[in-house]
């Protein structure tokens, strides 16, 4: 076989964001990389592993020294990607690293594509296929929740309870496996409340992964806050307040696709996207434009809505004569220029966004709203995930059903197989080369 | 005469199966036998089919095989096993006349010209440049063939036990061939030992059948093959039922030390799931009884089977057994029980085809590679044969998937997973089970026989003909919404609720109601099931990618870095044909997979 039909080469590639930094990182890794720290650094030998040392490292084209850095040098397989591992820390710019790469290059050392070093630290069983995929939501986190659920999926938390449920299912599946390959006569059956109460079991898991997912969206994406009400009661100053007026962040599509302005922002650290609806209300009959099936589905996906109103919102609430969830509702009370030690009276919030009075405690009461379930659960994040967990859920239900009706035993087994096939894809035991390639083409270069 | 295309060594079920697909194809057979009288003979259970085994059968009949139809012709009884767990895993089970089974199987073969039974036995194999060219007899008389397909059953330095005592057989009272597995093992294949037994053979008249319970097959039987003539009559001979109890647990646990299995006589690895009765009461020491099915061994038969009781004890020992049981006090021997020892050669050296690895034109079948039973013997010799023909016109080889059949599944797992007791077809083995049922056996593979060459135009024209017949029964449903009551559903929705059934839709679509028995079956199956095969078939061909990723044969697995040390070893032991054989070997994990397809990838585009 020739050399290239393996990953038996050493890659490299700068792990910091290129630019202007003062710092920034090499990374190097192959199956055996003591004879190109030798050349690097002129050296005789690599260092103690794990422990970083100051050194020079030296061109391979010409032999002078390009720059004094720190090297950390991993021995394989206790290394990110389990093959051994340089890392080169010297200084910024753009100057410094391109030149090390380039001597790198010159040296026959290949440039990792993206995702190349996460690719191979899968291969070598350092990471499974949850936490591939948590490491590149993990570099991508727009905040700080998003961090810390990635962080506790990379640390395996997710990859445990699917283990867990696919023991359970295979598990039922042994048992119920032999009594079809066995004649009616020959063995003894097991009781329909233990293949019950198995199956409820792993529903229960199932159904709390699902719900996970919804919260996995606002991770990614926030909490949807519609901003509602009649024109010109304050909806935009609200929505422009809540952004310090940068409008460079607000996308606007209004009457293309979606006839709203929505942009997002963070509130406590919480993400958030703010939904403006001035397209519809801006009209001059806007009862029948509500009527149109957008507004209500822009309600309904929404997480929080805002019922704005300059006079009284509550009243004003019920003469448009909407159906809306109240644990949704904030009403809020606009235009309250005087300063008022009330802010909150008759259930509404009383704000100025000409003098700011009330904002505060209008966020404090959005706040309150957030549902947060920080419980042990693992939490689903992507849709890939979120597909899977669903089907397996959906069968899992229907093969409850299908064991109190006491339909045939071959298609109950069969839609096991079936939600065992869906876990088994979740964590990668199921080799999908799409599914991989997609996951690994995520990354940027360097990891 | 002393060439043909094929040489068969054996006269098993493996044997004419390899036979007559060869035949069927238009080629010359040497059928080698050490017994010409023995051909078809059936050396253990007198009856075809049965859980798993069924499918097989009916796979073999849509492929144009001689067993359904010997079955039907030879049927004593029609039952079908598992009704009460859903059709996919339904087994359809014949008891037959041993005898007539055998004849009905010679005539089939002796229809063809081009058939010839040689009562020699093939002492080597005649091999040029790592090809088979023929085979060297007892006789020092050498035969020629373009290709050979070795069928000996468990004839291969066969090692009767009986309690204590053991001599070299074939089977009881048949010679067993010693030389050719030192021939075969010069040729650097290795060989295993296995075990497998056969129960005692008790006079009818020594039984007091009074007190046994009568069992009797389905009173609508439906035959294995689809050019037995229909209605399909048998005569509906009863079976008839004994329970052991705990004397006779007791008696035989105290002589588990006469038993060769439990005193260390017998070296090779019997089956865990067709155990002795020996077996049984020690593994299943909770059970206080244990079913017997006493069945004869044919029409008006004196000789007796005892389903259930097989064992190797000494004589003495099996007749106080017997006669503790409730009917069997005056029971008196034909023949005891016995285990039988015998070599094989592990699976592992085979292609998908059957053809060894090693020497081309060669092919193993049967249970020579470390199969038990009639049915798995039956499925391999018939691929087998038609492989071998495929060989030597250099051909497409004909593969059948593991989601387009049991014979796919069961070749399958011979050649990727190490065995290590006698392998029994189970339907759990077949993981797209439902789009497997032995109702459509001919819907997944007589088309494909068809183009193969293997089935016939008559079979086909029927087949065709069926398959017309269950489409527009299908039709017919799927086309149909049924108004009652001021309320209107469609007739295929209804068909769905449980407990519903086909007949239950004729008042409304009389145009179904005078089709034949097997279109309607097949129609109804087909619509309840569709949800659920549908699912099965994503899953199936997610997991089939795999098989079409090709393995460069001068492929080095322990250069290709990732891969665990257990992967590289396996790997290099079976080495597979395509990914999805590398990813059911046993110890290899999907990372190593993973790192198996990178590397096949990346040759392939650098």
């Amino acid at each position: 076989m020739d050399k290239t039909s393996n990953n038996n080469y050493p890659i490299a590639a700068i792990a910091t964001p290129l630019g202007m930094g003062a710092l920034a990182i090499i990374r190097i890794s192959g199956p055996a990389l003591k004879s190109i720290y030798c050349s690097l650094t002129n050296k005789k030998n690599t260092p103690i592993s794990h422990k970083a040392s100051l050194c020079s490292i030296y061109s391979a084209i010409d032999n002078s020294k390009i720059d004094r850095c720190i090297i950390i040098y991993y021995k394989g397989p206790k290394s990110f990607t389990g093959e051994d591992v340089i890392e080169i820390n010297c200084h910024g710019g753009n100057l410094i690293p391109q030149m090390i790469l380039e001597t790198l290059s010159f040296m026959g050392i290949k440039s990792a594509g993206p995702g190349e070093f996460s690719l191979r630290a899968f291969l070598n069983n350092k990471i499974d296929l949850l936490q591939a995929e948590s490491l590149s939501s993990l570099i991508s986190a727009k905040n700080d929740l998003s961090h810390s659920v990635s962080l506790k999926n990379l640390n395996g938390f997710f990859t445990l309870q699917i283990s867990s449920l696919e023991h359970k299912l295979k598990t039922l599946l042994t048992i119920l496996e032999n009594e079809l390959n066995f004649n009616e006569n020959e063995i003894t059956f097991s009781s329909k409340n233990n293949i019950l109460n198995s199956l409820n079991c792993i529903c229960k898991t199932l159904k709390k992964l699902d719900n996970s997912s919804a919260f996995g969206t606002i991770i990614n994406s926030g909490y949807r806050i519609l901003l509602l009400g009649r024109p010109n009661v304050g909806k935009s100053s609200l929505f422009n307040f809540f952004l310090g007026k940068n409008r460079a962040i607000v996308s606007d599509v209004a009457g293309t696709t979606r006839d709203v302005v929505e942009a997002d922002s963070e509130i406590k650290n919480i993400p958030v996207c703010f939904v403006d609806t001035a397209g519809y209300w801006e009209s001059d009959d806007f009862l029948e434009i509500l009527g149109i099936k957008k507004t209500v589905k822009e309600i309904n996906s929404a997480d929080i809505i805002l019922f704005l109103d300059d006079n009284d919102p509550i009243n004003e609430f019920k003469n448009i004569n909407l159906k809306i969830n109240p644990k949704k509702l904030i009403f809020v009370k606009t235009k309250e220029d005087k300063a008022s030690s009330n802010n909150k009276s008759n259930n509404f919030i009383k704000i100025s966004t000409l003098k700011g009075f009330g904002i505060n405690f209008l966020i404090n009461q959005i706040f309150e709203k957030f549902k947060f379930k920080n419980d042990s659960s693992a939490i689903i994040t992507t849709n890939r995930q979120k597909n899977l967990i669903k089907a397996s859920l959906n069968i899992t239900t229907q093969s409850i059903d299908m064991i109190k009706a006491n339909q045939e035993m071959d298609l109950v087994v069969s839609n096991i197989r079936d939600i065992l096939f869906n876990l088994e894809s979740l964590i990668g035991k199921i080799y999908e080369k799409d599914i991989i390639d997609n996951i690994f083409n995520k990354f940027c270069i360097g990891k | 005469m002393n060439r043909a295309s094929i040489i068969v060594i054996g006269g098993g079920h493996a044997g004419i199966e390899a036979a007559n697909a060869v035949l069927n194809m238009g080629h010359k057979v040497n059928m080698f036998v050490l017994d010409s009288s023995a051909i078809g003979r059936m050396s253990c259970n007198p009856s075809i089919g049965g859980l798993a085994k069924g499918h097989l059968v009916k796979e073999i009949d849509a492929l144009g095989g001689i067993m359904g139809r010997a079955a039907d012709k030879s049927c004593l009884q029609f039952k079908t096993l598992n009704k009460s767990k859903g059709r996919a895993v339904w087994g359809p089970r014949a008891q037959v006349d041993k005898i007539k089974y055998a004849n009905s199987s010679k005539s089939f073969l002796n229809k063809h010209k081009n058939f010839n039974v040689i009562s020699e036995e093939v002492v080597d194999l005649i091999v040029k440049n790592n090809k088979v060219i023929g085979v060297f007899t007892s006789n020092k008389t050498a035969f020629y063939s373009d290709a050979v397909i070795v069928t000996t059953g468990t004839f291969l330095n066969g090692l009767i036990h009986i309690g204590k005592d053991n001599y070299s057989a074939g089977r009881i009272g048949e010679k067993a061939a010693t030389n050719l597995t030192d021939s075969i093992i010069n040729l650097g294949f290795e060989t295993g030992r296995l075990k497998t037994g056969t129960p005692p053979r008790i006079e009818a008249k020594s039984i007091d059948w009074k007190k046994l319970e009568p069992s009797l097959g389905d009173d609508n039987p439906q035959p294995f093959s689809c050019r037995t003539k229909l209605p399909f009559r048998n005569l509906n001979i009863p079976s008839f039922i004994a329970y052991t109890n705990e004397n006779v647990h007791s008696l035989l646990e105290k002589n588990l030390n006469n038993s060769p299995m439990y005193s260390g006589k017998i070296n090779g690895v019997g089956p865990r799931y067709c155990p002795s009765i020996e077996d049984k009461i020690v593994r299943f020491s909770d059970r206080s009884r244990h079913m017997l099915y006493l069945e004869p061994e044919w029409m008006d038969s004196d000789q007796i089977y005892i389903n259930g009781f097989s064992t190797s004890m000494p004589k003495k020992i099996q007749l106080s057994a017997l006669r503790s049981i409730s009917g069997l006090e005056s029971a008196n021997l034909i023949r005891p029980g016995y285990a039988i020892e015998y070599d094989y050669f592990p699976t592992r050296q085979l292609k998908s085809t059957l053809e060894t690895k090693s020497i081309s034109n060669l092919f193993f079948a049967g249970q020579v590679n470390g199969t038990s039973g009639y049915e798995e013997a039956a499925a391999q010799g018939l691929l087998a044969g038609i492989n071998s023909v495929l060989r030597i016109k250099e051909s497409e080889p004909f593969i059948i998937t593991r989601n387009e059949g049991y014979i796919g599944v069961l070749i399958d797992d011979l050649i990727t997973s190490s065995i290590n007791e006698p392998y029994r077809m189970f339907t759990s083995s077949a993981e797209y089970r439902l789009s497997l049922r032995s109702d459509n056996a001919d819907f997944r593979l007589t088309e494909k026989g068809f183009k193969a060459g293997i089935v016939s135009k008559t079979q086909h024209d029927a087949f065709l003909k069926r398959k017309t017949s269950v489409k527009s029964i299908e039709s017919a449903i799927i086309n149909k919404t049924i108004s009652e009551k001021n309320k209107s559903f469609s007739a295929q929705k209804y068909l769905c609720r449980p407990g519903v059934g086909i007949d239950d839709l004729f008042n409304f679509i009389p145009s179904i109601k005078d089709k034949p028995y097997a279109a309607l079956f097949t129609a109804e199956t087909n619509i309840k099931y569709e949800g659920y095969v549908s699912r099965e078939t994503i899953r199936a061909n997610t997991m089939l990618q795999n098989e079409k990723v090709k393995i460069p044969k001068d492929t080095n697995f322990y250069q290709i870095n990732g891969l665990s040390s257990e992967a590289k070893e396996k790997l290099n032991k079976v080495i597979p044909e395509n990914l999805g054989q590398a990813s059911r070997i046993d110890g290899v994990r999907p990372s190593d997979i993973m790192c198996l397809s990178i590397a096949i990838k990346q040759k392939r585009f650098t």
